[in-house]
């Protein structure tokens, strides 16, 4: 149980890391992504797409030391829910945009695979949330 | 045991707090180290116009859109594939492909009954696709001169709660 809690984590930390890159690298198009869905006022948008990154950053690294794990394992599953929920809210309103999740290129239109795919991350937050909560109430 | 844990344990909002902190903190300084940093706010409407000024082109949101729509003399096109516009489109909307545009543009028009008086309001996917603005360009360049060009494009449309037709 407590080697698949720490893999569970592992893994955790390796696809926020992985998921912040290229928006790291490319902030205007992630920008252009964020704007697409309309959720946000203009006036937030590029400090959104400058900071949601580095939080990610923040999270994996967190998650794969050990370092404030409670913390990261519930900011990652909200930020989990806050993306689905914007894919949710694009797609009931019929707008056709990039995903945003891994990729500022156009290859990553939301689908049926990124739910499944941020799905499965969500539950893998939670996971990771629900056993560094239960470890900290054990040691 | 529970209570000399948590004596130890940092509390859950002060995790949360350093993980923000450090998020925002080093935003900010790697911002900073770019050879172009990124303004924090961006004046995306003032974006859009640049952009279209520098193609000849004048520029209209979704919400201006449907203030023009059936007006006299403006006919809606829409950029997008066929298969998007059969899906559903702006009410009324003709359809133009892009890729029209590469092929015989003038033929393509006059099939539509296009009026060089008409005031084209071209429209494609929404904010991050350019094939509006690129038929709306060649349109000019083919004798059109009344072209507008949608910013954020069907997306916006629907958003704006603009009349659609077509699909199920």
């Amino acid at each position: 149980m407590k080697t698949l809690g720490l893999v569970v984590r592992v893994a955790l930390g390796l696809i926020f890391l992985a998921a912040s890159w290229d928006k790291i690298a490319d902030p205007v198009a992630f920008a252009k992504i964020i704007r697409n869905y309309q959720i946000l006022p203009d006036v937030l948008i590029n400090g959104a797409a400058l900071v949601l990154p580095w939080i990610e950053v923040v999270v994996g690294v967190c998650l794969l030391t050990g370092f404030a794990v409670r913390g990261a394992g519930l900011s990652a599953t909200l930020m989990m829910l806050v993306f689905l929920s914007a894919m949710a809210y694009a797609m009931h309103k019929g707008i056709s945009t990039q995903c945003g999740c891994f990729t500022t290129k156009a290859d990553d239109a939301i689908s049926a695979t990124t739910f499944l795919r941020d799905g499965s991350i969500l539950a893998l937050a939670l996971l990771a949330t629900v056993d560094s909560f239960v470890r900290a109430r054990c040691a | 045991m529970a209570h000399g844990t948590a004596r130890r344990m940092p509390p859950l909002w002060l995790e949360l707090a350093v993980i923000c902190v450090l998020g925002v903190g080093m935003s900010v300084v790697m911002n900073l180290a770019r050879s172009e940093p990124v303004p924090w706010v961006a004046d995306f409407a003032a974006q859009d116009r640049r952009e279209a000024l520098r193609k000849g082109l004048e520029t209209i949101d979704a919400s201006g859109a449907v203030t023009l729509f059936g007006k006299p003399g403006v006919v809606f096109i829409d950029a997008r594939t066929p298969e998007e516009y059969a899906e559903r489109h702006v009410a009324g909307a003709k359809s133009l492909p892009q890729e029209t545009m590469y092929g015989d543009l003038a033929a393509a028009t006059n099939k539509l009954g296009l009026s060089i008086e008409d005031r084209l309001v071209v429209y494609c996917g929404g904010v991050l696709c350019d094939k509006s603005q690129e038929l709306g360009e060649a349109l000019r360049t083919a004798g059109y001169p009344y072209v507008t060009v949608v910013t954020d494009g069907f997306d916006g449309w629907l958003a704006a709660g603009g009349q659609t037709e077509g699909g199920v």
